[in-house]
């Protein structure tokens, strides 16, 4: 009877329903830290090497592949022997900002680098009070200096 | 001109017998890949990089040194010609750093373009590569040997442009390293950069562009060169606000695609082709000598003297107050108490409005321009149209200068001249009281006591002179004759007039062309080589009253209006108590130069790179000068402050706001002009002015024979020639009033340039 079957058809999607009902699924931010894919994008990290040499050459890629303008470089010339100097190479970037009023997280940047200098990484508390905050600026990206947020862990 | 028919690819084509293979493909639309080739630079197959497939011939052939002859069949698309290519892409590599990211030349370079295009995925040399550091060459020029990918065309390029001979090699095979002329590799040379702009990867870079920007976060503007008359254009590149270089490669002659690739940035003019009156080539002053626009001396204020000082003031407070003073002083001393002198280095447009303002507004007759030498003579009897660069290059193979030193005053003058040797074999004869260096492709030197010119001339206009003209010249009566037949039998003549021919002698120098003209079917062109950019816009716009002598200043006149000219230097000290004598002067001004100091208004105006407007060049030229950066001062373009006080003193000047619409009142009014639009000059580059030419007949040739002959008499016979040429940078290195304000030529040269008066704020 079409009745009948109707019944049932409810009952059992309930039933479902009512099967995951003790399940958790919202997490309590801040108290308890949001679970991340490895694969999310967050803020940006500049990265450095194993010897703490920045690793960016300021090659203006990533600012060119960007398609909200979001980066703003500008390089100098660090003439100094590799132990002392701030990069990896002779040209480095004196100015890295990246305008988070602007950025779409598409990962274009990252993509484009051909130093792997720059990786979204997993910070997403990405709000302030004023536009002027927005913009990061190198000595906030770089991982020597970027805290990774407590509320936050990365899926294995 | 005999030509043959050659296959290229299966398309018939018919070219003129000799010419390069290479170029023939290129004209038929097959580009081949190069790196050592070079137009008009002697081929040199270093690289191996244009192969072809000659039909008969048993191996593959280098494109850039075939000469076409009849029935070639040449293949250039093959898969044997791809292998070859790309073997010799991955051999280029084979020790190439692979840096892109941290070389200058990223993004135009010419290896990444043949990489990308005709090279193999992977390399596949893995030897390790022999690193090397960059280097400086000079305080303009840096090497990467590293990068260098050995096709010697800064060599050519610096013996054949601009005669330098201070590049070369050392070593051999892989280990060759490009060297500087001194004994420790580095350069002494005219720093003109060309060497850098024709490398085609990032070997050599400049001083003032490393890692300031790339490419494509440039802006280039086509403008025109604000330095000496001949009038380069060059490309301006802005970043951030900010002129970063200046260049002037041609892109399209490499392949169409390339320079679309390089210039997809926005352009003021279109540039599918390449059309400028210098090539490519640009001086020191063009390529390094523009930065002054960024310079933070710069004036942003108008600046008006209260209680004895110059303070920052209003724009409505300043405009006000020199219309108001200049009315006083017109109703108290009459119009003949104020003079307008302008600068030869502004714009026509503003020329023309002063000269507009000093005539209907002021009334006044001393309307004129700071000049170094009077050519007003020359202009006025002119015979013979002006001689353009190109012309200069490809259609005179006999060519006179006299006097002048063009590598230092007017290098793309020295550079035509030698191109005119190089590429058609000119007769080149040189009269000079000094040798002249870098200009020795030069088929007779004629060494002639200082001062002399005027013998000389006159020699040449009149064949019973000789004696009189050798005893002053120091010269033999058989050179002279000599100069006189290079002169007289000549079918196409370029006379080329250097700023030592004065008076009598100028003007002889504007008749000779006619009287050789009226002697028989023959082209004769005459190039006089002012200094500055826009010397001769400043007499055709009408600044030619006499100049006037500091002395004038307080008894008879009592207002100075100076627009961008700074008397105390260019006329010497008398200046500075001549302005304090007089009762209002107005500068306008970029920096606050030593005449603006004393003045007591002082306006701040645009440079070059911030206005649209003309120059013309010594040929009579226009060309046009662009917008390239946005405004980062209060400052207004010259017309537009003149306009306003105009307008303060109850006249129209006719403005209407735009330099355009100042330009088309130009070319209504200024003879010569007519016809020649904006959109015409973005059309064709430039367009040369029609000269009234004065006839023959109405020139009293006898009085001017005698009035040279006078001049002559007045020579100091006792000097004795100079041995000793010009040194090197004797005008180049010298600061001037925009140069000294550029921070690596303040360097480079240890100009002590004073320190810029603090103004208060
Ligand atoms: S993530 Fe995308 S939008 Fe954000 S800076 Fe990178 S390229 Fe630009
Ligand atoms: S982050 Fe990478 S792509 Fe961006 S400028 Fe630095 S090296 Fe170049
Ligand atoms: S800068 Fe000019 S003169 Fe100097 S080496 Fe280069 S091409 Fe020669
Ligand atoms: S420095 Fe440049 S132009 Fe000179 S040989 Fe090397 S690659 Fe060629
Ligand atoms: S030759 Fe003259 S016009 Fe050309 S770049 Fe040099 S100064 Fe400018
Ligand atoms: S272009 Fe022919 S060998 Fe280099």
């Amino acid at each position: 009877m079409r009745v009948l079957d109707v019944v049932k058809a409810i009952a059992q999607g309930l039933a479902t329903t009512f099967r995951h009902l003790p399940d958790r699924v919202t997490t309590q931010y801040p108290d308890e830290p949001v679970r991340l894919e490895r694969r999310f994008r967050g803020q940006h990290i500049l990265h450095v090497d194993e010897n703490g040499r920045e690793k960016c050459v300021a090659c203006f890629l990533c600012a060119i592949a960007c398609p909200a303008d979001a980066i703003y470089i500008e390089a100098a010339e660090d003439l100094r022997p590799y132990p002392e100097r701030i990069g990896v190479d002779i040209r480095y970037a004196r100015v890295y900002d990246i305008d988070y009023g602007k950025c779409i997280f598409c990962g274009f940047c990252e993509e484009a680098c051909p130093k792997d200098a720059i990786t979204m990484g997993p910070n997403f508390e990405l709000a302030w009070y004023t536009r002027e905050d927005m913009i990061k600026h190198k000595e906030d990206l770089l991982i020597t200096r970027q805290r990774v947020s407590p509320h936050l862990e990365i899926a294995p | 001109m005999e030509t043959v028919k050659v296959i290229i690819n299966g398309k018939e084509v018919e070219a003129p017998k000799g010419k390069l293979l290479l170029e023939v493909c290129f004209d038929a639309g097959f580009p081949i890949p190069n790196f050592c080739y070079y137009k008009d630079l002697p081929p040199q197959a270093a690289c191996r990089m244009c192969l072809v497939r000659i039909e008969k011939m048993g191996r593959l052939q280098t494109a850039c040194t075939m000469r076409v002859s009849e029935g070639m069949v040449v293949t250039t698309e093959s898969e044997e010609i791809r292998r070859a290519r790309m073997a010799m892409v991955d051999f280029i590599l084979a020790n190439h750093p692979l840096d892109c990211p941290v070389c200058d030349k990223g993004g135009e370079c010419e290896l990444q373009w043949m990489a990308m295009n005709y090279g193999d995925l992977l390399a596949r040399f893995d030897e390790q590569k022999d690193a090397t550091g960059e280097y400086p060459l000079s305080p303009f020029i840096w090497l990467d040997p590293q990068r260098c990918i050995l096709c010697y065309r800064c060599i050519r390029v610096c013996d054949e442009w601009v005669e330098n001979h201070a590049l070369g090699v050392r070593g051999r095979g892989a280990h060759s390293v490009i060297v500087g002329n001194r004994p420790d590799g580095t350069l002494a040379c005219e720093h003109c950069g060309n060497c850098v702009e024709v490398c085609p990867v990032g070997a050599l870079t400049s001083t003032n562009f490393r890692f300031r920007a790339r490419p494509w976060d440039i802006r280039d503007t086509v403008t025109t060169c604000t330095y000496c008359s001949d009038g380069c254009q060059l490309r301006l590149s802005v970043r951030d606000g900010r002129v970063v270089r200046a260049w002037a490669k041609d892109l399209t002659k490499m392949d169409a695609e390339f320079a679309n690739k390089v210039l997809f940035s926005f352009r003021t003019a279109p540039e599918t082709r390449h059309n400028w009156i210098n090539e490519e080539f640009l001086c020191l002053k063009g390529r390094y000598g523009n930065e002054f626009v960024n310079s933070p001396d710069r004036l942003r204020v108008p600046l008006l003297r209260r209680n004895g000082r110059l303070e920052p003031a209003t724009w409505e407070e300043a405009l006000k107050y020199v219309a108001q003073r200049i009315l006083e002083i017109k109703r108290t001393y009459g119009p003949e108490s104020i003079a307008c002198i302008g600068s030869p280095r502004l714009t026509n447009e503003d020329l023309y409005v002063l000269a507009k303002f000093g005539r209907q507004v002021l009334e006044t007759p001393h309307v004129t321009h700071a000049m170094d030498v009077d050519w007003r003579p020359f202009f006025k009897r002119l015979t013979v149209p002006l001689l353009t660069q190109p012309e200069l290059r490809e259609q005179m193979p006999t060519i006179l200068l006299i006097g002048g030193n063009p590598p230092e005053y007017n290098p793309l003058t020295a550079y035509s001249l030698r191109a005119a040797v190089h590429r058609h074999g000119a007769r080149l004869y040189i009269v000079s009281a000094r040798p002249i260096g870098r200009l020795q492709v030069a088929t007779r030197f004629f060494h002639i006591r200082p001062g002399s010119e005027p013998a000389v001339w006159l020699a040449l206009l009149d064949e019973g002179e000789v004696e009189r003209a050798a005893e002053a010249t120091l010269l033999t009566r058989e050179e002279l004759y000599e100069l006189r037949r290079f002169v007289w039998e000549a079918d196409r003549l370029a006379l080329l007039v250097g700023r030592e021919v004065t008076g009598p002698a100028l003007e002889a120098a504007a008749v000779l062309g006619g009287m050789l003209q009226a002697k028989g079917e023959r082209i004769v062109r005459v190039l006089p080589l002012l200094r500055f950019n826009n010397s001769l816009g400043a007499l055709d716009m009408g600044l030619v009253a006499e100049m006037l002598v500091p002395e004038q200043v307080g008894p008879q006149i009592k207002a100075l209006y100076l627009m961008g000219c700074d008397l105390v230097r260019f006329y010497g000290d008398a200046w500075r108590q001549a302005l304090a004598r007089a009762e209002l002067v107005v500068a306008h001004e970029l920096f606050l130069t030593r005449t603006a100091e004393l003045a007591h208004v002082v306006l701040p105006a645009m440079s070059f790179a911030e206005l649209d407007g003309t120059f013309t060049n010594n040929a009579g030229q226009v060309q046009r000068i662009r917008r390239a950066l946005g405004v980062a001062g209060d400052w207004r373009p010259d017309w537009m402050i003149i306009d306003q006080i105009a307008a303060k003193m109850g006249a129209d000047l006719g403005c209407r706001h735009s330099a355009a619409n100042i330009f088309r009142e130009i070319a209504e009014t200024i003879p010569g002009y007519q016809g020649i639009t904006y959109a015409r000059l973005n059309e064709e580059g430039a367009i040369q002015t029609e000269r009234p030419l004065m006839p023959l007949e109405v020139i009293d040739r006898a009085r001017l024979l005698e009035r040279l002959r006078a001049q002559v008499e007045a020579i100091d016979h006792t000097a004795e020639r100079l041995q000793e040429p010009a040194p090197l940078g004797i005008g180049l290195f010298e600061p001037g009033t925009l140069t000294e304000h550029v921070p690596l030529l303040r360097q480079a040269f240890g100009w002590d340039v004073r320190e810029s008066v603090e103004v208060s704020r």
